[in-house]
């Protein structure tokens, strides 16, 4: 069993990763018995398996994923909900939330329920928020696990120490909801150095010392 | 447009947002309402062609090329040279710019351009006729929109007028009724001053200078002014549907006059104070 | 007064831009230079200056010509009116719609269609300056711009053109050699798979001149192979790691 790279080198579209099939992970193909990337990213060795994380990506719905989207089209049965690329989730007409009026460019947060080649579902149930207002931001989906950080750890702190409220999804669509814009741009700002320099050790202290800087006397201190 | 899918609509919260901004007087991107986006200006970009500057203002880059070639004048204007304009919305840009001929929004922007050259009387055409009633200068203008995050109008224009500034033609003669061009020896087009555009946004009574892409679905409309030299407006266009209120126009004049002298002052120190006395 | 037809390849066997007969133009490729698009690249060989975009997946438009198993891939390749020498009209030429299907076929060779059901995944080549290699060089910067935008693939998309010119194959022909020579032969590869993507003749070769042309085109398709990766691996120099969960 030879594995041809080592972790965190960067490898590209067909490069041989290793001869074992087994060790297929993520955005790897198996041809032959020997495992290849299919995309340009960088090698992480985990659980015995090689997975390649790429710098961007579409996103691939799950199901139980959070996801943000934004309704774009009212049908008789279901709304159509934009979630990104090529993907349209269905929200089934809301039986269960009587009260809840959706409108064209509504941002709402739900979980899906299942996706096949049917088509992405998505939860129609208490679960559906409305996002009212706030500020909408766009990451690459290979982002959002560090926004989200261990058990919630990185999301909790930008929450917490900005007094905002935080719909991440995992689609890469992040609603920010706070007391005053001031607030919601330093969340933003945050999510951006998380989005840059996750590689730079000390993440969370550099993102917990920005945000108090930022949120201090509620001023917008400037771009740095 | 947060483009989250293909279809181009604004998503409400962001539409509230922006409003909210705008009027405390700040912007998403850190900006004051009446500040430019950083501004860059490049020419020669193109060997193959005879100008071309590559603007960028933001995240909208624009290249422009000129191409010149021998020509018969227009019948109503027969001691001039020709300017030929058109503009491409290519579908690299943005995600909703579609492949295909050029739509209502890129004739527009060709037409646009145009009128800033033309009417500012930027070119001394008449400098360019070589055989009066036969054989003319044909200068073609060609503009592509690389990149789209909003206003492709005011660097369409700087990029067009710098690489019309910058373009170096054959020498050309008339001998024995026929116009051949000196061999080895180029020399500069004939010019007179450098027009730009100011594009501003409204927003009921706000204005924002420069508007994003992001600023543009929440707008009310906006409006390009073409200026010839400092006091000189060459070129009007309201171009997006809604309504401006009367009552601004005066702060209009004034903010647009005075972008005007720094975008121009901006791209003379790229290509030079042409035009000025 | 006559044109005097200068030898294109001297005695010495260098070029008239001074090259040898198996040396590429001065080369770069860039990943990442467009803001809007989900991919992009630039490429640079000798005079000719490409741009490259991916949109997608996406919706497909219109609708109907969507694939419930798979993406389709649609692909532009369209020259600036200011690129040639002879300003070039705006539109699509037929020479445009041909080779906008022969990169298109090629890139659909490599990319992992099936990830993306009733999809379309666009790709725009736009050449702002061209001095010969225009499809070659555009489909190498097309397929950069998909690996940037994250879009799975069995492996890159690598192409040079070769020539004959006054009797010698020479790799990476210039306008020059492509207007005065015998033949000019573009070639694509999936270089990992060994596959050949991308395969068109304009002129007469010999079977074994075919195959002479055939390992030199390799020669820079491995050139260029590695210029695509370090332009790649650049975008990974500030950005990285962790998934950690």
């Amino acid at each position: 069993m030879t594995v041809y790279v080592r972790e965190r080198e960067i490898v590209v579209p067909g490069q041989t990763l290793s001869d074992d099939s087994r060790m297929s992970g993520l955005n790897t193909y198996v041809h032959q018995g020997k495992v290849y990337s299919a995309v340009a990213g960088i090698v992480q060795l985990k659980h015995s398996l090689i997975n390649v994380l790429p710098a961007k990506s579409p996103y691939r719905p799950s199901e139980s994923d959070h996801v943000l989207g934004i309704i774009t089209d009212i049908k008789p049965s279901h709304y159509e909900v934009d979630l990104g690329w090529h993907l349209i989730g269905i929200l089934k007409a809301l039986r269960r939330r009587p009260k809840m009026r959706l409108h064209i460019g509504d941002v709402i947060y739900t979980s899906v329920k299942h996706s096949g080649i049917r088509g992405v579902f998505l939860d129609s149930g208490e679960k559906l928020v409305r996002v009212e207002r706030g500020l909408l931001i766009r990451v690459s989906p290979v982002k959002i696990p560090r926004i989200v950080g261990k058990k919630g750890s990185m999301v909790s702190l930008l929450s917490n120490e900005s007094g905002c409220r935080l719909y991440v999804g995992r689609n890469g669509l992040i609603a920010v909801v706070g007391p005053s814009p001031e607030r919601e741009f330093a969340v933003a700002s945050a999510i951006r150095i998380i989005d840059e320099e996750s590689h730079v050790p000390g993440l969370t202290e550099r993102v917990a010392s920005h945000l108090r800087k930022r949120v201090l006397g509620g001023e917008i201190v400037g771009e740095e | 447009m947060y483009r989250v899918g293909a279809k181009p609509y604004p998503t409400k919260i962001m539409q509230e947002k922006l409003y909210e901004l705008i009027s405390r007087g700040e912007r998403l991107d850190g900006r004051k309402p009446h500040e430019y986006r950083p501004l860059e200006i490049q020419t020669a970009i193109i060997e193959k062609a005879e100008g071309s500057a590559a603007v960028t203002l933001g995240g909208t880059k624009i290249i422009a090329g000129v191409k010149t070639s021998l020509g018969s004048p227009y019948p109503d204007t027969p001691n001039q040279a020709n300017i030929v304009v058109s503009a491409e919305l290519l579908p690299l840009a943005s995600s909703f710019f579609e492949p295909g001929p050029p739509d209502e929004k890129a004739i527009e922007l060709a037409r646009v351009v145009d009128r800033c050259i033309r009417e500012s009387k930027m070119l001394d055409l008449e400098k360019l006729v070589y055989i009066p009633g036969r054989s003319v200068l044909v200068i073609y203008i060609d503009v592509y929109v690389l990149d789209y995050d909003g206003n492709y109008f005011d660097p369409s224009v700087l990029a067009a007028v710098a690489a019309l500034a910058t373009c170096k033609i054959p020498q050309y003669e008339s001998r024995n009724g026929e116009v051949v061009a000196v061999p080895d020896s180029f020399t500069s087009l004939p010019i007179r001053r450098l027009p730009v555009s100011v594009t501003v946004g409204f927003l009921r009574d706000k204005m924002v200078v420069d508007p994003t892409a992001l600023e543009e679905s929440a707008i009310d409309t906006s409006l390009v002014m073409g200026w010839s030299d400092e006091n000189e407006v060459a070129a009007i266009q309201k171009n997006l549907p809604g309504i401006m209120q009367l009552s601004l126009i005066n702060e209009l004049l004034r903010v647009s006059r005075e972008k005007s002298i720094e975008l121009r002052t901006k791209m003379m120190s790229t290509v030079g104070r042409i035009g000025m006395v | 007064m006559e044109k005097s037809e200068s030898k294109l390849i001297t005695e010495g066997g260098r070029r008239i831009d001074g090259r040898a007969l198996d040396e590429m133009r001065p080369l770069r490729i860039e990943a990442g230079v467009l803001d809007k698009s989900d991919g992009s690249a630039y490429i640079e060989m000798g005079k000719t200056k490409i741009y490259a975009a991916v949109y997608g997946p996406r919706e497909a438009h219109p609708r109907h010509l969507a694939q419930p198993h798979k993406a389709i891939l649609n692909c532009r390749y369209h020259m600036a009116s200011f690129s040639v020498e002879q300003r070039k009209a705006p539109g699509m030429t037929r020479r445009e719609v041909e080779l906008s299907k022969v990169i298109r076929e090629a890139l659909e060779s490599v990319v992992l269609l099936e990830e993306f059901p009733r999809s379309a995944i666009d790709i725009f080549i736009e050449v702002i300056q061209a001095d010969a290699g225009t499809r070659t060089a555009g489909l190498d910067a097309a397929a950069v711009a998909l690996a940037d935008a994250g879009i799975p693939m069995l492996d890159l998309c690598s192409a040079v053109a070769v020539g004959k010119v006054e009797g010698r194959i020479v790799l990476d022909p210039s306008e020059e050699e492509d207007k005065r020579g015998e033949a000019d032969m573009p070639v694509g590869m999936a270089p990992r798979l060994g596959s050949i993507v991308l395969l068109q003749l304009n002129g007469r070769l010999s079977s074994e001149e075919f195959l002479e042309a055939l390992e030199l085109a390799r020669k820079g398709i491995n050139i260029i192979y590695e210029l695509q990766r370090k332009a790649l691996s650049k975008r990974f120099s500030s950005v990285v790691s962790s998934q950690e969960e």
